[in-house]
Order: structure tokens, then C-alpha cells, then sequence
């Protein structure tokens, strides 16, 4: 269906904390909303099983990096909303450090330029 | 015919309208058999299938087009418990723990019962050899065999191992099923499991006072000990289980 090659899983694994931290940086979401917005955002390359997300969620949420609420929404249809937490904020400053430290040696080695920190 | 060409879902679909209701109340049903998602869990995985649902019937997909895919997309009850336990090891502790108290209260039970059968077979030998005075060879072999003999605990072993590997072989098929009932709820196990240990421990109990009391109060009381052994085991189980919230999830 796509040209470009899907991430491999372990790629998948390794980038669901930042994708997660910083879209909830952006504001409260929920399950479906954040898959939709994985898949938009990758053009379709970021691929998450639905069923992986929630147990990812839940254990940022162990760690004290989000926080849950159920909520009712316009439609009148209680979800369970999630958002950043202060130490969320944290993570995500180290988060991005470190995959930027990534993408930018790549980026060197590839000949391309390289984003500033 | 011009009814055999058609696809077997086409069929289905004129026969009977597709319930979506009934599909999702059928789905979440599947869901709440698997033991370790909590209820919260599986509301929150309503919430999805049904947003998810919503969305491809937004694209313009039929009812039952959109649960299906819906469905496949939040994965198979089994494959979504199998992801949560990934993400809360401590859970798979707690259900090793338990099989491991499952196995040794089911060897325990099975060698005080077939210890049982067997006293009870010499007993009944050694009546008819000596009140009946027969001299039947099978008999006098019975009326002598040695029933707390270890090497005889570990032969009556013989058919748990059996079913345990037919079991993991899948032979056996659904016929255990029911041991499954019993294990369904914290409440049903032990409404199952204490009544037999009761009459267990009462009957050994009181029999090995009668035997041993009398001459030697240290060697009874160590082995009423002993008997509180499937005590401890049950308590295990029934702090391990795995539990199935069966309480429907509030309506999303």
C-alpha cells in the first residue's frame, strides 16, 4: 500500500515514548485520537496495532509521565483522556536530546544538514 | 441454482440483518473471559473498537463491514491480554505462582487419594483373608502391599503426569473444560476447595490422633502440620488467580 518500507518493530517500540509524549505535550488526547495522528503524521509509515498502544500508555502512566482521566466528549461519549505531566515534560526535553543526538550524527555521516538542538 | 455461486457471507447477510449491538455486547463478552484486563481496561478498549467502528462508517462502510475491520484492528482478545501482561510483568509472576501452587495441590490430592484407595483395598483383603479363609494369591499379595511404600506415591503419580502431558499435547481436547469453572472465580474456587479440605483434614486429622495421639503427642502434632499443607496451597490460589472481572464495563 505504501512505497516506503514500514519501521521495523523494534524502531516502533523505541519511538512510541517520544511520539506519545509529545503529541500529549500538544495537548489531552485519547487512544483512537493519537493512533489517527500517528498514522497522519508518518504518512502512513508509523504503523501502531491498536492493541500496543494501551499497555505503552498505561506503563508511561506507571512511570508518572502522563496521567488519565475519563471524560465525557462532545458526542456524549465518555473516553479515557490522557496528558502530560510535569515529569512528562521533563522526559520529553531528554527524549528529544537524545534522538536528535541520533539524527543528527546520521545526518553527518549521510552528507545531510543536520537540525539545530 | 443461482444460490450455490454466492459467497457465504452474502448469504448470511440476506438471512439475517448484521445486530451491531449485539456484536460489540458479544465482543466485550470475549474480551472479559481473558483473566488479567482489568475493567477499566477493557471500557477503555469498548471505547476504541466503538470509535473505531465509527470511523469506517463514516468512510461508508456498512455496520457489519465496519465492526469487522474495527475488530481486527484492535486485535484478538487473547493477542491484546498477551500485550498488557508485556507491559505489567508482575502479573505473569502472579500466574506462574499460582499454577506452581495449581501442580503441587493437585500431586498432593491425587497421593492422599490414591493412598487412600489403596489402605482401603489392603483393608479390605486382610477382612476377607482372615474372616473368610481364603487363600487367593491376588489377595495375600494386596493384604501385603506396602501402601505408604514411596516408590508407590511415586507410581500412582503416573496418570497426573499422563493427562498433564496430554494436556500440553492437546489430546485431550475440551474434556477438562469444566476444571476451567472452577478456577472462573476467587469465590468458586474456594466455596470448592475449602469444604473438601475441611472434610480432609477432619477425617485424616482425626484418625491420626486416634492412631498416634496417645503414644507420641510431638509425632501427631508435627504431622496435623502436614496436613495444613493444601491449606497454604489453596490461600496461594486464591491470592494469585487470575482474576476475570465479570462486572460489564459502564456503557461508553
Amino acid at each position: 500500500m505504501y512505497k516506503t518500507a514500514m519501521l521495523t518493530k523494534d524502531l516502533v517500540a523505541a519511538s512510541s515514548k517520544p511520539l506519545l509524549l509529545s503529541i500529549l505535550a500538544g495537548g489531552e488526547s485519547y487512544g483512537y485520537e493519537i493512533i489517527q495522528k500517528v498514522r497522519e503524521l508518518s504518512g502512513g509509515q508509523i504503523e501502531w496495532s491498536d492493541g500496543m498502544l494501551y499497555p505503552v500508555l498505561h506503563r508511561l502512566e506507571r512511570d508518572g509521565l502522563i496521567e488519565s482521566e475519563w471524560k465525557e466528549a462532545d458526542t456524549g461519549r465518555e473516553r479515557k483522556y490522557y496528558f502530560i505531566s510535569s515529569d512528562g515534560r521533563k522526559a520529553l526535553k531528554t527524549e528529544r536530546r537524545q534522538w536528535l543526538a541520533v539524527h543528527n550524527s546520521l545526518c553527518k555521516l549521510w552528507k545531510i544538514k543536520p537540525v539545530s538542538i | 441454482m443461482a444460490g450455490r455461486s454466492q459467497l457465504p457471507v452474502q448469504i448470511m447477510e440476506n438471512q439475517t440483518r448484521f445486530d451491531l449491538n449485539a456484536a460489540v455486547e458479544n465482543w466485550r463478552n470475549e474480551l472479559a473471559a481473558q483473566p488479567n484486563l482489568a475493567s477499566d481496561d477493557r471500557r477503555e478498549l469498548e471505547t476504541h473498537l466503538r470509535d473505531a467502528i465509527a470511523g469506517f462508517q463514516q468512510r461508508g462502510l456498512n455496520d457489519e463491514e465496519s465492526f469487522w475491520l474495527a475488530r481486527r484492528r484492535v486485535g484478538q482478545p487473547h493477542r491484546l491480554r498477551q500485550e498488557y501482561v508485556k507491559s505489567n510483568p508482575s502479573g505473569v509472576w502472579r500466574e506462574r505462582f499460582f499454577w506452581a501452587a495449581v501442580i503441587l495441590l493437585t500431586i498432593r490430592a491425587w497421593t492422599e487419594i490414591s493412598s487412600f484407595v489403596c489402605s482401603l483395598c489392603q483393608g479390605i483383603a486382610v477382612h476377607i483373608l482372615y474372616n473368610h479363609h481364603s487363600v487367593s494369591p491376588f489377595l495375600v499379595w494386596l493384604s501385603n502391599s506396602p501402601t505408604s511404600d514411596v516408590e508407590l506415591r511415586y507410581l500412582s503419580l503416573l496418570p497426573v503426569v499422563g493427562i498433564m502431558f496430554l494436556l500440553a499435547c492437546g489430546k485431550l481436547g475440551q474434556r477438562f473444560f469444566w476444571i476451567q469453572n472452577i478456577f472462573s472465580s476467587r469465590r468458586r474456587f474456594l466455596f470448592v476447595s475449602l469444604p473438601v479440605f475441611l472434610v480432609y483434614f477432619l477425617l485424616v486429622g482425626s484418625a491420626l490422633l486416634a492412631y498416634a495421639g496417645y503414644p507420641n503427642p510431638p509425632v501427631a502434632i508435627a504431622e496435623l502440620m502436614n496436613l495444613l499443607y493444601p491449606a497454604i496451597l489453596i490461600a496461594v490460589i486464591a491470592w494469585f488467580m487470575p482474576m476475570q472481572n465479570r462486572k460489564t464495563p459502564k456503557r461508553a
